[in-house]
């Protein structure tokens, strides 16, 4: 071990002072470095803020539906939504490997006033008094409600029913919230013309994970109309719509990356006479090409490597902390009564390592042969 | 699927090595014609510094192929969350044709790779570069090997479509079964246990004679490269039941996931490293008209070696921790 270690250390000891060298050369032209330097951090943060947003909202999907049913069973008329009755509901029980049926409550409201849709639903446990009603934040941010208000819809039979505001949801749960109304099945039924018996749809437990899929064979079996939703479809459905999103802006960027990695190998081809004298110099006193070459790729390495460090960290704070006002729209979607939500901080290794193939390898890749182009300069060319 | 951010890294990453080899490739044509330390031609000067650059080119382009190959096998374990039937990677790669050519050929230019760059170091501890001829000879077969790599892998990434049903590990590696992979996992513990032991210990031996005395790299890069199949043959045996603590679950990708310690990373890493690194002291015996390591470059073959070793005795610690901390008992 020891023998090694003293064997290891000239070699470290030689990257040092490379590195020392780099570092003060690269001080000495502080202007030259600085502008390239700030371009570079800006292309991180925008590349790493997309990549840390669509991986937060990502986790964020994956939490959410892990409370969600294992298999919901909607029924189609003419390809469209229908409503479900209590025989259908019995029909399914029989199902071997089907825990609980919940029939579910549910449906859509447009509101004129403030041109959004709410979503209306009965609780199938604890749902609140009748003539009261339980509001998402957004709700009661853009109408102005508070717990005691009277708030009126128009129901499906023409007239208007008030109900009073029971509660309203945690900020902490908007992301699911924002435009949800809990009411009892006495108001929500003549509100969205559900008659007596039937329901929005079902949701069923299945006690064996691995056997939903065939659950779901059987219900279509029993139930030809029916169309089974399974929560692993929901979630691969919300991967593939995030990485679809996050995957084409990544492309775009791909261009600024390019432009950038031409700019990095015109700035690099072009050497200063300053130091072109300083690699003479280097030579003159017994560098070889290798070691003029070593100390340049140094150079490039310190630069990126601060680079992508600043600029990760600032697309961290940017997605994180000051919840992503540059990509909100792109990547999360558009709605009226759009939650407010901040993302809980998540960084995936490997995302860092994919990052680290856009950003640092191209721009080193861009700095060798200009880098080696100053190394093999003669000396005495130089100072002459 | 090609709009995945991993998929675009790993062809921006191909791109990047492929220019970088194909700037080197004239070169090293000329090197292979042209090389002769001995004479003064204007030509063997431009040679010798135009060598430097493409090394670290090659250099560069050898990293980019090493993570490349970790990024492909973590990208086809994190994308099996997209494909119906699909539980690691092998539903991944299974969900598209070619996937698993695609992973083979990224697994040898990883080897070709660290083989090139151990016979590089060496070459430049030696005054004459005795090696710089053959080691540039070895790029003309690299990139065309390059260019198949990232074209299947393309042409893979190309075919992946998100509503595929795929078959996992189950079938794969299901010791009932009559392909090869069956064959393996049906492969009695016992047998198993010994040859994995047998060839751990050979492999051990030889990088302890390169590591005191400089000679044998040849030996050690053969066993090292029959250790390799031998270990993975005794990991989808009966590694991969201790760790899944199933008998019948013998897939060598399920153990790269975080449910499992990413164990399967502490397996694959060191044994992989351990074997690339014995392949080029190999590699650079082969290429030297002695058939030896040549002399000036003993003293890092040695060290080089202790690495070995060093490696192989952390992969023996894994895989005893495995067996140990396990529930499972496969024999009495």
């Amino acid at each position: 071990m020891g023998r090694t270690g003293s064997l290891m250390s000239p070699w470290i000891e030689r990257q040092a002072a490379f590195i020392d060298h780099a570092v003060r050369a690269m001080g000495r032209r502080r202007a030259h470095q600085i502008g390239l330097w700030l371009v570079y951090t800006l292309l991180v943060f925008l590349l790493a803020s997309v990549m840390l947003f669509a991986h937060a909202l990502r986790h964020e999907a994956r939490l959410l539906l892990r409370d969600a049913p294992e298999l919901v069973v909607q029924r189609l008329e003419g390809g469209r939504h229908a409503l479900l009755s209590a025989a259908h509901l019995e029909s399914l029980r029989a199902i071997r490997g089907v825990g609980q049926i919940v029939p579910r409550l549910w449906g859509y409201y447009y509101d004129p006033i403030s041109r959004a849709n709410y979503t209306l639903m009965t609780p199938h446990d604890d749902p609140p008094p009748p003539g009261r009603m339980i509001i998402g934040a957004g709700i009661a941010r853009v109408r102005g409600l508070a717990v005691g208000d009277l708030f009126s819809l128009k129901g499906g039979d023409g007239k208007s029913h008030a109900l009073t505001v029971h509660g309203t949801f945690s900020s902490a749960s908007e992301l699911i919230s924002s435009d949800l109304i809990l009411m009892h099945e006495a108001d929500l039924r003549p509100l969205l013309s559900i008659p007596e018996g039937w329901y929005t749809d079902l949701a069923l437990t299945v006690a064996q994970p691995r056997e939903v899929a065939k659950v779901a064979e059987k219900v279509m079996q029993r139930l030809p109309e029916a169309r089974p939703i399974l929560r692993a479809e929901l979630l691969r459905t919300y991967h593939a719509l995030f990485d679809w999103r996050e995957g084409i802006l990544l492309t775009l960027l791909s261009v600024v990356l390019l432009a950038f990695v031409i700019l990095v190998w015109d700035k690099a081809s072009g050497l200063g006479a300053e130091e072109r004298r300083e690699i003479g110099i280097l030579k003159a006193i017994g560098w070889q090409t290798g070691e003029v070459l070593a100390m340049k790729l140094w150079e490039g390495a310190i630069l990126s490597l601060s680079a992508f460090l600043v600029g990760y960290v600032l697309a961290y704070l940017h997605i994180f902390v000051a919840p992503a006002p540059l990509l909100e729209a792109m990547l999360k979607g558009w709605a009226v009564l759009y939650p407010a939500f901040v993302l809980p901080p998540r960084v995936d290794g490997v995302q860092v390592l994919t990052l680290f193939f856009f950003t640092v390898f191209p721009f080193i890749a861009a700095m060798v042969i200009p880098a080696w182009k100053a190394a093999v300069t003669d000396p005495d060319a130089v100072m002459r | 699927m090609i709009f995945q951010p991993a998929i675009l890294a790993l062809l921006f990453a191909d791109l990047v090595a492929i220019l970088l080899l194909s700037w080197t490739l004239v070169l090293a044509y000329r090197v292979v014609r042209h090389w002769d330390l001995h004479r003064s031609t204007a030509l063997q000067v431009r040679l010798e510094r135009q060598t430097v650059l493409a090394a670290t080119l090659v250099a560069f382009a050898c990293l980019t192929q090493g993570l490349s190959l970790l990024l492909l096998v973590h990208t086809a374990d994190a994308l099996s969350e997209l494909f119906t039937g699909a539980m690691c990677a092998v539903g991944t790669l299974n969900a598209a044709p070619g996937g698993f050519i695609a992973l083979d050929l990224r697994i040898g230019l990883f080897f070709l790779a660290a083989s090139w760059l151990v016979v590089h170091l060496l070459d430049g501890r030696c005054p004459d570069y005795p090696l710089t001829r053959a080691k540039f000879g070895l790029l003309l077969g690299w990139l065309p090997m390059s260019i198949l790599a990232a074209w299947w892998q393309g042409f893979y990434f190309l075919g992946l479509k998100s509503d595929v049903i795929t078959s996992c590990c189950g079938g794969l590696f299901d010791a009932r079964g009559a392909s090869f992979t069956a064959e393996l996992s049906g492969w009695p513990v016992r047998p198993a246990m010994w040859a994995v032991g047998i060839s751990w210990l050979a492999v051990t031996a030889a990088a302890l004679r390169v590591a005191l005395s400089g000679n044998g790299a040849r030996l050690l890069a053969l066993l090292a490269a029959i250790n390799l199949l031998v270990m993975e043959a005794g990991v989808v045996s009966f590694v991969s039941s201790y760790v899944y603590e199933h008998p019948n679950h013998h897939c060598p990708f399920c153990m790269l996931k975080v449910d499992y310690q990413a164990i399967g990373y502490g397996i694959h890493g060191p044994l992989f490293l351990a074997t690339a690194l014995s392949l080029g002291l190999g590699l650079a015996a082969q290429l030297n008209p002695t058939r030896d390591i040549p002399d000036p470059a003993r003293p890092l073959a040695r060290r080089l070696a202790h690495v070995v070793l060093r490696l192989s005795g952390v992969l023996a610690l894994v895989l005893v921790w495995v067996v140990q901390r396990s529930h499972l008992r496969l024999m009495e």
